[in-house]
């Protein structure tokens, strides 16, 4: 077996620290299963939110229950590990109560797709596989006043050997073009049905307010 | 008060009347907050569709609204979020706060919120729980006993929830007719006054339990507290528990 050597290692655990990684990991080792997607994403999560210095305490992470449910274990923000598939309304109450801190919530398909998504209204999609574009996307949503979803395709090396593995995404998957599609909706909604491996921000309505602005001249009003 | 898995205690709390709903809100408020644990307020359908005149109730002392145990700056410095501690109430941050970050979950977790299944780590965590909820019972409303300051009765009513009003205005009644009667009735069900309820039924001869259902839940339990039987009286007939209902059972006893 080849031995690795002691500067390579020192070398990393340098760039490592340089990175700023470790303010927003826990100490604790994913459960996740080997080449699984979920490295990536929180990988593209922890670069997202370091590029834009958020500070650690200030963000929440919530999740419902699967692989995706044990994200929060491995971030090192404020977690909450809530019911199948009831992270969004938690995150939502969470994030009308507290508008100062980063809300995300984290959930698979069965969690949160299985119940629907309701009125989205800042929809992108992003692929594990891409660390680069996944980190921007990230960004965007959190800097997108309101709520925005993000959808990312990453396969499920256990459970699913045929339909979306890591080859097939690789040869699939695509940046669109144009990459936003600002007030389109109907343009967004064909590519979001279409398209299903077109990655990027598939729809923004910057000048929609958002339900905190509106909750706020409603409670001016009486 | 029993339903649920494993050993997960709660706090219930079945007010009596409109007055009582209103403390019982800010009560189950406060226990939630304090305690971090799960609140029930136990209504039945005529109570929260009865309306009444009340005059209008002191807005709570400050303790109430504010109940969050916060930790020190000196405990920030290694924050365990579910730190065990001698009252079994772990300090809580709220989210914003620099050194506080936890991960709360619904799965058994150790004093740093990490899912833990370990048998002592289940235990210790376990007995933590229960330990705040027997707290619960140093600060909750005391029982309401009515009775005529003498030794021994004939006849204990203990009731709860909506049917507490009418069993107390039939004890009242029966004194007036001449029975020898007392009453007792909890808001507080989980975790219950025991001992109170114990040393009540120590005094009466026979305890006599109204209550709008059919198998008598409460009447099941109180009588595991009394260790001896009960008499039951159960209604199912859509209709609230009167106090000729009462009396009428009281008068056959």
């Amino acid at each position: 077996m080849e031995q690795i050597r002691p500067e390579y290692l020192n070398e990393k655990i340098k760039t490592v620290k340089n990175d700023e990684f470790l303010k927003y990991r826990s100490g604790d080792l994913p459960t996740w299963c080997p080449g699984c997607g979920y490295f990536g994403i929180i990988d593209a999560w922890y670069k997202a939110c370091r590029e834009l210095e958020l500070k650690h305490e200030e963000i929440v992470t919530v999740s419902g229950i699967g692989c995706s449910g044990r994200t929060p274990i491995f971030l090192n923000s404020y977690g909450f590990h809530t019911l199948h598939g009831r992270s969004i309304p938690v995150a939502s109450g969470l994030k009308l109560a507290r508008e100062d801190l980063t809300v995300f919530s984290v959930a698979g398909d069965g969690d949160a797709l299985g119940i629907g998504g309701g009125h989205l209204p800042h929809v992108a999609r992003g692929y594990a596989g891409d660390p680069k574009g996944l980190t921007h996307i990230i960004k965007e949503g959190i800097l997108h006043k309101g709520f925005s979803f993000i959808q990312i395709l990453t396969p499920c090396v256990t459970f699913d050997k045929e339909n979306k593995t890591w080859k097939n995404l690789k040869e699939n998957v695509h940046t669109l073009t144009p990459e936003t599609h600002e007030n389109s909706m109907d343009a967004a909604m064909r590519i979001a049905q279409d398209d299903p491996y077109g990655v990027g921000i598939i729809f923004q309505d910057k000048a929609r307010p958002h339900y905190q602005d509106i909750l706020k001249n409603l409670n001016k009003e009486t | 008060m029993f339903s649920g898995t494993g050993d997960c205690p709660r706090v219930v709390l079945a007010p009596t009347d409109t007055k009582s709903c209103y403390e019982a809100t800010f009560l189950a408020l406060y226990f939630a907050e304090k305690y971090q644990t799960l609140v029930v307020i136990l209504l039945d359908f005529f109570l929260s569709n009865s309306i009444k005149n009340i005059d209008v109730p002191e807005k709570p002392d400050e303790k109430y609204l504010n109940a969050n145990i916060a930790p020190t700056q000196e405990e920030l410095k290694d924050y365990k979020r579910y730190k065990i501690t001698e009252t079994g109430i772990s300090p809580r941050t709220i989210p914003g706060t620099p050194g506080g970050v936890f991960f709360a979950t619904g799965l058994e977790h150790d004093e740093n919120g990490r899912p833990n299944y370990t048998d002592a780590g289940h235990l210790a965590m376990t007995q933590k729980r229960f330990n705040k909820y027997n707290q619960v019972l140093t600060e909750a409303p005391l029982p309401e006993i009515a009775d005529s300051g003498k030794k021994e009765y004939d006849i204990g009513v203990v009731s709860w929830g909506s049917s507490a009003g009418a069993a107390h205005e039939a004890v009242m009644t029966a004194q007036r007719e001449g029975m020898n009667a007392a009453s007792f009735s909890s808001m507080m069900l989980s975790p219950f006054p025991e001992k109170a309820l114990a040393e009540f039924g120590a005094k009466c001869k026979q305890i006599l339990i109204p209550e709008l259902n059919f198998s008598g839940q409460f009447a099941n339990f109180a009588s595991q507290v009394l260790k001896r039987p009960v008499e039951k009286l159960n209604f199912i007939s859509s209709r609230p528990m009167a106090s000729e209902d009462i009396l009428e059972k009281m008068r056959e006893m």
